[in-house]
């Protein structure tokens, strides 16, 4: 096989961070609304979202040539200085990656522990706000570092929306998953997060559509192949077709569409409910994963 | 040392010996690797960390049966991707223009080997790190000429002052224009606000295997932070709304949060 530059370790944070950074920007919509009945869902976003983000962090660093240099990413060798280039997306998502993992932690803190002087709903409101920039941003990041290359099937704007969403919904199928798992009821918001999901899905599948459209129609003079289309037919057809149209499209986003939409408030969290929030889930990742492989397979 | 150095490569001189392919190995110590042949002739596919240098062998699939080469290397923009790109600063521009991977800082996140318009950098599985064509810095200090230059045997490779070398490069650009119909691209001249590597083409750039257009990676780059930040504040601002809604109110206004 043909060696890739930016492997699974890559996908699988680009995957983490916009997991992670979804679920954050979800828990503290949930908690802005003041509302009881949102409570539960505020509190398990606000305890998932920081680990996928640092496990994303960790493989990225792993994934480095020389893995016990990343912090000159951080700091300007000698000086102690910090470290940072304007123009480098890259420079400016390790950047974003840091600042988030420290607020979703000290959010996460405030969560789970009373503070013993009576600012504590204020503090976690205002952390909460400058947490969900930081929240977007991330997610934001991990789509543009790929358009923001010279790769003719990730060079497009279309990328940054398609990841936007795919996090969206795969930091709110966390938020789903973790809480039919404590409880043996059906959480009340759980219906309210999986109609909006299903609409993300739905802005997914055309932002997908659109960037496929785009691919394959489309010159560009700028690439060495001179069209994107050889790589669009490789990650649809040729190359990761099957994956790409039964696990993507169809387990990861139209079975969850269909099949995760109708769940009375009284009942049970079932198994296919479960099943339907794994591939969400997982859809996520593989949308990553081909994009990504795709991409560096057809030059 | 030359001021503002530069290489003209005639292509049209060039027979494809692939004398400057060795002559890099040997001068910078880089490993043999396992290659194959691509196409008909040409070996190695493409550039890596430690092939610096390479000769495209062209047959164009259009009828008429010709034999096309080109050295490629790092061109060595003058508005580099790879300087622009890079997170720890390890790709910076040197005072001569040379554009240089710093492998004592560089550490091997390969975001310059996607983002390089040419493929110049590329990642070296054995230092860690990325490395490409450093127009032989070390020589040059030296007065000296980089290694391929040095081999070349037909002439196709001149190095010299970039300016000297614009004004040979029109000067040929004439003699070949009356030799062929098609007219001659000297490209690199304007590329990227020049590149230091310049190529004389007596067909399209596409053909030789170079981008027609090459743009900076991070060209438009608000527009793609934008097209992430738009959508990601309108899913929250539709959340919030939804959420906040009374219930049978919520239940109509909820897709129109993501547009």
């Amino acid at each position: 096989m043909e060696h890739v530059n930016w492997g699974l370790p890559v996908a699988l944070d680009l995957f983490f961070a916009g997991l992670g950074a979804g679920a954050f920007a979800i828990a503290v919509t949930m908690y802005l609304t003041r509302r009881e009945e949102y409570s539960k869902i505020a509190n398990i976003g606000a305890y998932v979202a920081p680990w996928p983000v640092i496990l994303g962090v960790i493989l990225l660093i792993a994934d480095l040539g020389k893995p016990y240099r990343f912090w000159e990413m951080v700091l300007k060798r000698g000086g102690g200085l910090l470290m940072f280039e304007k123009n480098s997306v890259m420079s400016i998502g390790v950047w974003l990656l840091v600042i988030f993992i420290c607020i979703s932690l000290i959010y996460a803190a405030l969560t789970l522990i009373k503070l013993p002087f009576p600012t504590e709903p204020d503090i976690r409101r205002k952390i909460g706000i400058v947490g969900l920039v930081f929240a977007v941003l991330v997610v934001v990041y991990t789509g543009v570092l790929l358009s923001a290359t010279s790769n003719p099937l990730w060079r497009t704007w279309v990328l940054p929306p398609i990841f936007v969403l795919s996090a969206f919904t795969s930091g709110s199928a966390a938020c789903i998953f973790f809480l039919s798992m404590r409880n043996d009821k059906i959480d009340p918001t759980i219906p309210k997060l999986e109609r909006m999901n299903s609409n993300l899905i739905l802005f997914q599948l055309i932002a997908i559509l659109l960037f496929i459209i785009l691919k394959l129609g489309i010159r560009h003079p700028s690439e060495i192949s001179a069209s994107c289309a050889p790589a669009m037919k490789y990650m649809i057809g040729s190359g990761y077709g099957i994956l790409f149209w039964v696990g993507v499209i169809g387990l990861g986003l139209i079975f969850p569409l269909v099949s995760g939409i109708k769940h009375n408030p009284n009942r049970k969290p079932s198994t296919s409910m479960f099943i339907a929030l794994f591939f969400l889930i997982f859809g996520g990742f593989g949308l990553r994963y081909i994009i990504l492989m795709a991409g560096q397979a057809i030059r | 040392m030359v001021k503002d150095p530069g290489v003209l490569v005639d292509v049209s001189k060039c027979t494809g010996c692939r004398g400057c392919q060795i002559a890099c190995k040997e001068w910078n110590q880089l490993p043999a690797e396992k290659t194959k042949f691509e196409g008909s002739y040409q070996n190695p596919k493409s550039l890596s960390g430690k092939t610096w240098t390479m000769v495209h062998f062209i047959e164009p699939d259009d009828g008429n049966t010709r034999w096309l080469f080109r050295k490629h290397q790092c061109l060595h923009c003058n508005n580099a991707s790879c300087v622009k790109v890079c997170p720890t600063g390890a790709a910076r521009k040197e005072e001569n223009g040379i554009i240089r991977i710093d492998q004592s800082i560089c550490t091997g996140c390969k975001y310059c080997v996607e983002s390089c318009p040419f493929g110049g950098p590329n990642f070296n599985h054995q230092t860690g790190t990325a490395m490409k064509c450093k127009f032989c810095l070390d020589r040059l200090m030296n007065d000296m000429p980089p290694a391929c230059t040095k081999a070349c045997l037909s002439g196709a490779l001149t190095y010299g002052n970039r300016d000297n070398l614009i004004i040979m490069a029109r000067e040929r650009k004439a003699v070949l224009e009356k030799k062929t119909s098609n007219p001659i691209r000297l490209y690199g001249e304007n590329e990227l606000k020049g590149t230091r590597w310049m190529y004389l083409l007596p067909e399209p750039a596409s053909v030789y295997r170079l981008p027609e257009h090459p743009r900076l990676p991070i060209d438009k780059i608000a527009l793609r932070w934008m097209a992430g930040i738009i959508p990601g504040v309108a899913i929250i601002w539709g959340i919030w709304k939804y959420f906040t809604g009374s219930e049978e109110k919520g239940k109509g206004g909820d897709s129109d949060g993501t547009c």
